[in-house]
């Protein structure tokens, strides 16, 4: 199975990857983007600069209750992926195709951060992930 | 195409769409919890295993892209880092 290795630091596990467009499997328009895994999301989401670069629309509201306050976000549909080459170590066959996981129904939020996704429970339920006190991190899709 | 969607008209849609299925969640929860419905107008078109499917569905029956997609959950969500930021 692919599995992508990656070493950590500091207290956020950050991972890059790839956004992919919603729609057709064959349309592999995407953009680049940091990664925040969040074992404490239910979902995942995107930030402003994915929203704007790949030209999403909101087809889809949702109630988010936090902590303080109950509201509406505006959720999109987007792919994630990534290349299994050797910019990222993998036990896969190099390929020039990304490995892509099905459509993402996820939030947006607005203020622009330090990471554009957010990777939550409805992504790493499908995967095994492993993090060492050494801060090397695996995980394994597919 | 996806770009050339009418962005006022489409929230609306997505507005009242929602509205309805709130209203309606009570009847739709017991056989279809976790899918995906499509919505138009304040319809139900069908439902979906899967949020891409939907939108393809979508996509192919409504080419204006004038329609919206709700998981029929009464679940409340739990963002994680964003739901504790601040307090």
């Amino acid at each position: 199975m692919p599995e992508l290795n990656w070493k950590s630091s500091g207290n956020r596990i950050l991972l890059d990857l790839l956004v992919f467009k919603p729609g057709s499997p064959s349309d592999l328009t995407n953009i680049e983007a940091r990664a925040l895994l969040d074992t404490g999301a239910t979902v995942s989401g995107i930030g402003p600069r994915v929203v704007r670069e790949l030209g999403l629309q909101s087809h889809t509201k949702k109630r988010l209750k936090s902590a303080t306050e109950e509201r509406f976000v505006d959720y999109f549909l987007f792919r994630i992926g990534w290349l299994m080459n050797a910019e990222v170590e993998s036990n896969a066959q190099p390929t020039s195709l990304p490995f892509i996981f099905d459509e993402l129904d996820g939030f947006g939020w607005g203020l622009a951060g330090d990471f554009d996704v957010i990777l939550g429970m409805d992504v790493l339920r499908q995967c095994d992930f492993e993090l060492r006190r050494d801060g090397l991190c695996q995980l394994t899709f597919g | 195409m996806e770009h050339q969607i009418d962005t006022r008209r489409l929230k609306i849609e997505v507005d009242e769409n929602y509205d309805f299925l709130q209203r309606n969640l009570s009847n739709l929860i017991p056989r279809q919890t976790g899918r995906y419905a499509l919505l138009k107008s304040r319809e139900i078109v069908s439902f979906y295993d899967r949020p891409g499917d939907a939108y393809r569905d979508g996509l192919r029956r409504f080419p204006d892209g004038i329609f919206s997609i709700q998981e029929v959950t009464d679940e409340a969500l739990d963002l994680g880092f964003f739901s504790y930021a601040g307090t």
